[in-house]
């Protein structure tokens, strides 16, 4: 079990798929300032293309995109076996108790619905990393969050 | 905006409170005013001291810490919540990452983890309070209803943005109509009334979530939707709001009611430019004086009050304009061409101006302001602002 003497989030690369610019832009900038290192990818078939060619820690992650949903990209990372255990938080404005059920089942870590604060996802961001060194079974059963 | 860090370190050791309290400030780049207290008086103090760090010292049975920082987290969400703790395992960290903290440092604390975290802290500052030159805000006002305030605001935005290549966010304050996604023909998911009932939360993330698109790339944080009930926006959020606008788009345009209340007022106050719409009758000119008044009780110059007069011109038109601006002394920096019909037809639609009647008096006079307002030579600066009392009827306004 390591310790986390050094910052557990530190340089992480986070994939950030999101199609509103402004908002991805908000993210990413957000992101930087604590240290991590997020790659933008502006639409799902992007993020596809770049989950099989470069190395991320985490993925925060749009559902609705006009190209490729977020839905697809998530069936993508959790049937490919190189990155198929990579958290995931779904960004989403739907709230529907289907919507988040549907995202859950798919495998996603967490799930925040628009609009979210930039600490809030910050805090999920650094909660699921920090929770890559704990055991499977000690990792928390993963809700909702709005 | 300020130099120092307030931080506050929160304990039950006063002993080891006051070691770490002596490393901290040791170590922080800005300079950093520590403060300490027991964990009992956490959050009273967080809230007096207006600390931006909070750190927390968990200790062998870590339940009260980790509790403190949840009532942290929940009723002090604007500072930076540090957990502090002998013991650094991953199940530690992740619990009072769970609890609400933003940071985790391992004691001793170890100066570059703790240099970055405070460095954190003060870009986060940085990107609340920019350097670069803020925004413009175009606060648009009539003292009296039918001017044509929506009109103006809405044409203002899409003409800002088109002629300028600026980024543009249209606020709609008029909250008991909220007309100004009805005017774009939009339907926002978010209203101000999100911002209101997550205001803790609010940061630009947030508030860029809550705006709706334009098809123009005008963004719109609409008011309360119809059926809302009695609205209750406490200005705090208004002005929090437009602060936080005036650092993320370059011109921010604001539609108020014609009511002096508390929205309006901070509308005032956040203005670079107040435009100040009347037309030439009796009830608009009254108004427009008790207007001045509070502009002028507000700090707010003349010279950067605008006075438009709208609907000019046509049978139902007030006095001339010659008149007004002789005998009143008026100042009138620019005239806005009656024109119900091309305005109707661009509600009806739900379009601009510019796209039901391109070409038309007032779409070219909206558009000649937009042009002025953002550094064109359209409003020559001696018809900048003021009103100036002379005359007979200017007894009308005597003081």
């Amino acid at each position: 079990m390591t310790t986390t003497r050094e910052n557990p989030s530190g340089g992480a690369r986070i994939l950030v798929v999101e199609d509103h610019p402004l908002i991805a832009e908000l993210i990413e900038t957000r992101l930087r300032i604590e240290g991590l290192r997020p790659t933008k990818a502006l639409g799902g078939a992007d993020a596809i293309a770049r989950l099989d060619t470069e190395s991320f820690d985490l993925v925060i992650l749009d559902i609705m995109m006009p190209d490729v949903d977020g839905y697809q990209v998530l069936a993508h990372i959790r049937n490919t076996d190189a990155i198929k255990d990579v958290p995931v938080i779904f960004l989403t404005a739907r709230s529907s108790p289907d919507d988040v059920e549907r995202g859950l089942h798919l495998g996603a870590d967490h799930y925040m619905t628009k609009p979210f604060s930039g600490a809030d996802l910050v805090r999920r961001v650094k909660i699921l990393l920090a929770e890559r060194s704990l055991p499977a079974g000690e990792r928390s059963a993963e809700s909702a969050e709005s | 905006m300020r130099d120092e860090l307030p931080t506050l370190l929160l304990g039950t050791d006063a002993v080891v409170r006051a070691d770490v309290c002596a490393e901290i400030t040791a170590i922080g780049a800005s300079p950093v005013v520590c403060t300490e207290g027991s964990l009992a008086d956490g959050v009273r103090l967080a809230e007096e001291t207006n600390a931006e760090v909070v750190a927390v010292l968990l200790d062998a049975e870590p339940g009260p810490a980790l509790a403190l920082i949840k009532e942290l987290a929940e009723f002090v969400p604007s500072a930076h919540v540090f957990a502090l703790s002998w013991d650094d395992s991953p199940e530690t960290v992740v619990r009072a990452m769970r609890a609400g903290a933003t940071e985790f440092l391992g004691l001793p604390l170890d100066a570059t983890q703790t240099l970055k975290a405070l460095l954190k802290v003060t870009a986060l500052r940085r990107l609340a309070h920019p350097t670069r030159t803020p925004a413009e805000v175009w606060t648009v006002y009539a003292p009296k209803g039918g001017a044509g305030v929506t009109t103006l605001a809405v044409n203002l935005a899409l003409e800002a943005r088109a002629a300028g290549r600026r980024s543009v966010c249209l606020l709609d304050l008029d909250f008991q109509s909220s007309d100004v996604a009805l005017f774009l023909n939009l339907n926002p998911l978010h209203t101000m009334l999100d911002v209101t009932s997550s205001f803790r939360r609010l940061d630009a993330v947030f508030l860029q979530g809550t705006l709706a698109r334009h098809a123009s790339g005008v963004y719109v944080l609409a008011g309360p939707p119809p059926g809302a009930g009695t609205i209750s926006i406490p200005v705090e959020h208004v002005r929090a709001v437009l602060d936080l606008l005036r650092t993320m788009y370059d011109v921010v345009i604001v539609d108020t009611p014609r009511t002096l209340a508390g929205e309006t007022l901070a509308a005032f106050s956040a203005a670079s430019r107040v435009l100040l719409l009347l037309d030439l009758t009796l009830p608009f000119l009254r108004g427009y004086r008790r207007t001045m008044e509070v502009l002028d009780g507000l700090g707010v110059p003349p010279e950067r009050v605008d006075v438009i007069v709208a609907k000019h011109g046509g049978v139902r038109a007030g006095g001339p304009l010659e008149a007004a601006t002789k005998t009143l002394g008026l100042s009138v920096a620019h005239v806005l061409p009656r024109d119900e019909e091309a305005a109707l037809r661009a509600l009806d639609k739900g379009a601009a101006l510019g796209e039901v009647r391109p070409g038309s008096p007032l779409h070219r006079a909206i558009a000649r302001l937009a042009r002025g307002l953002l550094g064109g030579n359209d409003i020559p600066e001696e018809q900048r602002g003021g009103w100036r009392r002379r005359g007979l009827l200017g007894g009308l306004f005597a003081s």
